[in-house]
């Protein structure tokens, strides 16, 4: 049986799983023939996004209005900030700033949740009957659940550069007294499209890797029952911090290699 | 019709010995023994959810494996998926088996709602329900789809006696009427072992006893005492 479950739960499984629903969902969920799968995916993308948009908008406003208040500080003149900084600022939030603040969000909230929903369906048995009507539980427990992170992450991305835009507006306007429209449209100057789609790809493939791993720790976990989904839980987010370091790092390494950046 | 035995188990071996009986056509087998002496491993070596690691499983003749689509389960801990209501629970292994939710899927599972005392359910999220509606939704949906043969680990545990009376009504009219070929469950409650099946299989740390309804009287002192003291 732990063949099987190696098997089955292999991280080449997780990730078929996740095509493999992909690829179903949409067409079905357009045409109107959605199924229990298809509704369970679209019920958890719109329950991540509405948990995590948030405190994304939250976290990233606070980052604008800290690094806002950095650089004003250390520009030496408000003219100097308006002409020299500002335009720099946006490209220098998408590109360092937001896949660090949203892969922490997609580590902490996707991370905990995913592997904690899926041990304790384990302990609830709902794995085993997921398995004894004839469904594969990687699609129906572990996919719409990646899915979702998936789609999520880039989402978080997008709502957290113009949050972090408000923040750094807010601080200027009361520090330098800029204009809002005018603060706006200098931020998204160094925001080109090229930058944006790099940050979305990096968080999509930071929330697959992490969705992997917590499918892994949830399903293959060792059930020791007594305290199991904690244990599990905190096993799969130590390794999802370090693994979302090192693939944030790789990332990095790959598009400055490519000069996509 | 197979005239192959609904279940037929030989030297399935759980650590307690091999094990070797059989289920014959509407037969009932109860397994009782005290907290921890295996009744759920068992159950779930029969339901196909631990692998056979010695001796064979055969349901209708065939083995184990490819006979999965006839067994339904109901779990120690119901299984009920917590997201779904109470109608998409039981209507889920319609669903699996090719089949759309019309209007005939949809009349089958309230039926089988009727039929365990939970049509008022029906829209019910299953984390809202007591312990013992919630067994009663496992009960209908282990009874979806092509179930012959039916493995029930503790099916009337938390059940009101009303429901339980009804439970064990339909469990035993299911048998009576072909509807199901056998059934296997585990349980505490001894009244209703006795009331229900064919045959007894006592799981005691020195291994097990098997002992038929016949031979129960005969038993009685040894069914009481090794089914609560083992």
């Amino acid at each position: 049986m732990t063949f099987e479950r190696t098997i089955r739960y292999s991280i080449a499984s997780l990730l078929g799983a996740i095509i493999v629903v992909a690829a179903r969902v949409v067409p079905r969920v357009l045409t109107g023939r959605a199924t229990v799968v298809d509704r369970e995916a679209v019920r958890q993308v719109l329950g991540f996004l509405s948990g995590t948009a948030p405190a994304s908008a939250l976290t990233t406003f606070i980052y604008g209005l800290a690094a806002a208040y950095g650089v004003i500080g250390n520009a030496g003149s408000a003219e100097a900030f308006q002409s020299l900084v500002l335009p720099r600022l946006g490209g220098a939030f998408i590109q360092f700033v937001i896949p660090f603040a949203i892969a922490n969000l997609v580590v902490l909230k996707g991370v905990v949740g995913m592997t904690s929903d899926i041990a304790s369906m384990r302990v609830s048995q709902e794995v085993d009957a997921i398995e004894a009507v004839g469904l594969d539980p990687a699609q129906m427990v572990f996919a719409p659940r990646a899915i979702a992170l998936i789609i999520t992450a880039p989402a978080l991305a997008v709502i957290g550069v113009y949050a972090a835009c408000l923040g750094a507006w807010l601080v200027s306007w009361i520090a330098v007294g800029a204009g809002f429209t005018e603060f706006v449209s200098a931020y998204s100057s160094s925001i080109t499209s090229g930058a944006l789609l790099l940050t979305v790809t990096k968080l999509a493939i930071t929330a697959t890797a992490m969705s992997i791993i917590s499918g892994y720790f949830g399903f293959m976990g060792a059930k020791a029952e007594s305290g199991f989904v904690g244990k599990i839980t905190t096993s799969a987010v130590a390794t999802a911090v370090f693994s979302s370091t090192i693939v944030n790092l790789f990332l990095s390494l790959l598009t400055a290699a490519f000069q996509l950046e | 019709m197979s005239s192959a035995p609904p279940l037929s188990v030989s030297g399935l071996d759980i650590g307690r010995g091999p094990i070797a009986f059989e289920v014959g056509p509407g037969g009932v087998l109860a397994v009782l023994g005290d907290n921890g002496s295996g009744k759920s491993l068992l159950l779930a070596h029969l339901s196909g959810h631990l692998r056979v690691p010695k001796g064979s499983v055969k349901v209708g003749g065939r083995e184990l494996r490819a006979a999965l689509s006839d067994v339904g389960v109901v779990f120690q801990h119901t299984g009920l998926i917590r997201n779904m209501t109470v109608f998409e629970n039981i209507a889920l292994p319609f669903l699996v088996h090719g089949l759309d939710l019309d209007g005939v899927v949809e009349e089958k599972v309230r039926l089988r709602m009727r039929l365990v005392g939970c049509a008022h359910l029906e829209n019910e999220e299953v984390h809202r329900l007591s312990e013992g509606d919630k067994r009663c939704v496992a009960l209908a949906r282990a009874l979806s789809g092509p179930t012959r043969l039916l493995i029930a680990d503790e099916p009337v545990a938390a059940l009101a006696p009303a429901k339980k009376a009804l439970v064990e009504e339909l469990l035993a009219s299911l048998v009576r009427t072909g509807v199901l070929t056998g059934i296997v469950l585990a349980t505490q409650d001894l009244d209703f072992a006795r009331r229900i099946a064919t045959h007894f299989l006592i799981l005691h740390p020195g291994g097990h006893t098997l002992i038929s309804r016949g031979d129960a009287a005969r038993n009685e002192h040894y069914l009481t005492f090794a089914s609560r003291a083992s």
